[in-house]
């Protein structure tokens, strides 16, 4: 027995981890590999690494009828792996856990190089463990926590209602809420409003030591972007509109570090993209479909060494 | 070994992997803990195309009894999933044989999930029960169902002999009030997540009958499934041979499970009841309901070691086991 018996489809494997192993299911092509490898790292939950109805192993098998090679796994604790899970803690990324799957899938024959697809906090693993990846060609994030509470939301949430309106109604902004991105503004403003209007009672905005300015998102994570990019992996981050860390990916976008990202890198390796809803959790069928198929063409893209083009049916940010 | 990645040391203290393929397209790999030395095996069983994965718990010396773990369906599948990986552990270290399953088109198991009917369903369990025969020979095969996965393990246990035991957790009775629960679940997660595809309960209950199936919570409800369970019956399913079952619910014992307990009891049934406290809920639990804002966390809070769920039944079994000899905890 071996990796290399070059069976077609889903294959349960034990992945050796710290004295004990994590639970994966490795699916081989059908048709010729393009010898790349897909870890797919979801949210570190106690559930399954099938996923919400059963969203990646249906990821997994497309991903095969294109040649890739795709790895799922259980944290320990989770799904069929023995241990205890840990609590989430930003502080504490599960890297181990990502190397080692990491490793186990490069090491198959018929893979030379490894793509990543993190969901929430799968990405932030993923991240983290980045530095100790080797022959990694890409990573995709979905959803994942920028910081250890979303900055902007805090923000919104403490800052009286006044205040936000004086600044809602500024020119810069009135232009955006009238030009092609108006639905997603607009969503936007009325979610802070509804936030802040909940908050105003109790809280204030100098509990949090806002003086008018938006504060950054954690520098940290847009920082281990870097040497990634400069060694020509590709990453691809995706939200959707009510994921928890939309509005701190947003405001990145617009013009903190990560537009500084994309601008030195181009868009072809650093994409990003955006949809309607909430790719958290994935509670809805028709936001797993787009969420397949943006992840489909992106490595599609990786795939075939293309110079890529935009994510099919996602948008391309806020 | 060969296979690269994996570390054959001994001192990693597993048996690390076997797979074998044979001509039942079986594919599987094993573990074995070498503490209690079980053996766990992860598998694929039947046809390509619409393969079962199963994941058996078997101890390191002969089993006297098994259990068939049936899982619960749509969003109840991954809630309750790490109590049935618990109970599967403990019990395999107390000389109980166990199998886990994926039915057709969940999890890591093939298939498509849109054919799904009770028939299919049952299906699935008996393919691996024949399974589990092989392994254990002639001990009593349990059956542990939760939520609608009760129908299946009524079935699979109806065909063995009486010392097999039945345990249902939260045992969906009225399948009809399981819908309407569902229905309401999603009205409200529409509401708070204002979500754009965000059709009322009625809307969603006509939905389900015009196009043959609707998205609930992230999950497909196909129709025919639905009319399935509606129209099949608990106790008639569980035949005429009287057996122990045990019955867990969240809290205090709702009415439709009274009313199941007491009509299996008068009909020789030997009938426990247990209820146990947990902060979930099967539709509002904080992964499923989480509240847009800075509270809002991407992962679960981390299960306990053994939930309320697991201990209550590793209790009955052992005392079933001091009273009969049947299933050991």
């Amino acid at each position: 027995m071996t990796n290399e018996a070059g069976i077609e489809g889903d294959t349960p494997v034990f992945i050796p981890l710290s004295g004990s192993h994590m639970f994966g299911v490795l699916s081989r092509p059908r048709t010729a590999s393009n010898r790349i490898g897909v870890l797919v790292a979801s949210g570190a939950t106690a559930a399954p690494c099938c996923g919400r109805n059963s969203f990646v192993t249906s990821l997994a098998r497309e991903l095969c009828d294109n040649g890739f090679h795709v790895l799922r796994f259980d944290y320990p604790g989770a799904g069929d792996s023995p241990g205890i899970l840990s609590e989430p803690d930003f502080a504490k990324p599960l890297v181990e856990e990502v190397v080692a799957a990491h490793n186990w899938l490069l090491g198959l024959t018929e893979v030379d190089e490894v793509a990543i697809i993190g969901q929430c906090g799968g990405g932030f693993n993923a991240l983290c463990a980045s530095h100790r990846l080797e022959q990694l060609c890409g990573l995709a994030m979905t959803s994942p926590p920028l910081t250890p509470e979303p900055k902007r939301e805090s923000i919104v949430r403490n800052t009286p209602v006044k205040e936000l309106a004086g600044r809602w109604l500024q020119w810069k902004n009135v232009r955006r809420y009238l030009g092609p991105e108006r639905k997603r503004y607009a969503q936007l403003v009325v979610r802070r409003l509804r936030m802040s209007m909940e908050n105003r009672a109790s809280r204030v905005s100098s509990a949090l030591g806002w003086h008018g300015k938006p504060e950054s998102s954690d520098s940290d994570f847009f920082e281990r972007m870097e040497p990634l990019l400069e060694g020509e992996t590709r990453i691809l981050m995706l939200f959707g509109t009510q994921d928890a860390w939309y509005a701190d990916f947003a405001a990145e976008l617009e013009s903190g570090r990560l537009a500084g990202l994309v601008r030195r890198h181009g868009k072809d390796q650093v994409r990003t993209g955006s949809v309607d809803g909430r790719l958290q959790n994935l509670t809805e069928i028709a936001l797993q479909n787009e969420l397949r198929e943006a992840l489909v063409s992106w490595l599609g893209d990786i795939g075939s060494t293309s110079d890529g083009s935009d994510t099919s049916g996602v948008g391309a940010g806020p | 070994m060969g296979a690269p990645g994996i570390d054959p040391s001994p001192s990693v203290g597993l048996l690390l992997t076997t797979l074998r393929v044979t001509l039942e397209a079986t594919i599987s790999a094993e573990v074995r803990d070498p503490r209690t030395g079980s053996i766990e095996a992860a598998g694929y069983v039947g046809p390509a195309g619409q393969r079962i994965f199963t994941y058996s718990h078997l101890p390191g010396s002969t089993a006297r009894a098994g259990l068939l773990v049936c899982p619960a369906l749509l969003r109840d599948f991954l809630g309750n999933y790490r109590r049935e990986v618990e109970l599967a552990r403990a019990l395999a270290a107390r000389e109980v044989g166990v199998y886990r399953f994926h039915h057709r088109g969940t999890g890591h198991s093939e298939g498509e999930w849109l054919d799904a009917s009770v028939d299919r369903l049952c299906q699935d369990a008996t393919t691996i029960v024949h399974q589990m025969r092989e392994q254990l020979a002639d001990v009593p095969i349990g059956a542990l169902g939760t939520r609608v996965g009760v129908f299946v393990a009524a079935a699979s246990v109806a065909r063995q002999p009486p010392e097999a035991p039945l345990v249902l957790w939260d045992p969906v009775v009225d399948a009809k009030g399981y819908l309407r629960q569902a229905l309401r679940a999603q009205g409200i997660k529409n509401l708070r997540q204002k979500s754009r595809h965000a059709p009322s309960g009625s809307e969603l209950a006509r939905a389900l009958v015009e196009t043959g199936s609707i998205d609930l919570l992230g999950y497909l409800l196909p129709h025919s499934l639905h009319e399935d369970m509606i129209a099949v019956e608990l106790p008639e399913i569980l035949g005429d041979t009287p057996r122990s079952v045990l019955i867990v619910t969240k809290g205090p014992a709702p009415r439709d499970a009274s009313v199941l307990g007491a009509e299996l009891e008068a009909r020789g049934f030997d009938v426990a009841f247990e209820s146990v406290e947990t902060g979930d809920s099967w539709w509002f639990d904080p992964e499923l309901m989480p509240v847009v804002g800075t509270e809002d966390t991407p992962a679960a809070p981390a299960i306990p070691v053994l939930s309320p769920y697991v201990e209550v039944t590793l209790r009955w079994l052992r005392r079933l086991d001091g009273e009969a000899g049947g299933v050991s905890a």
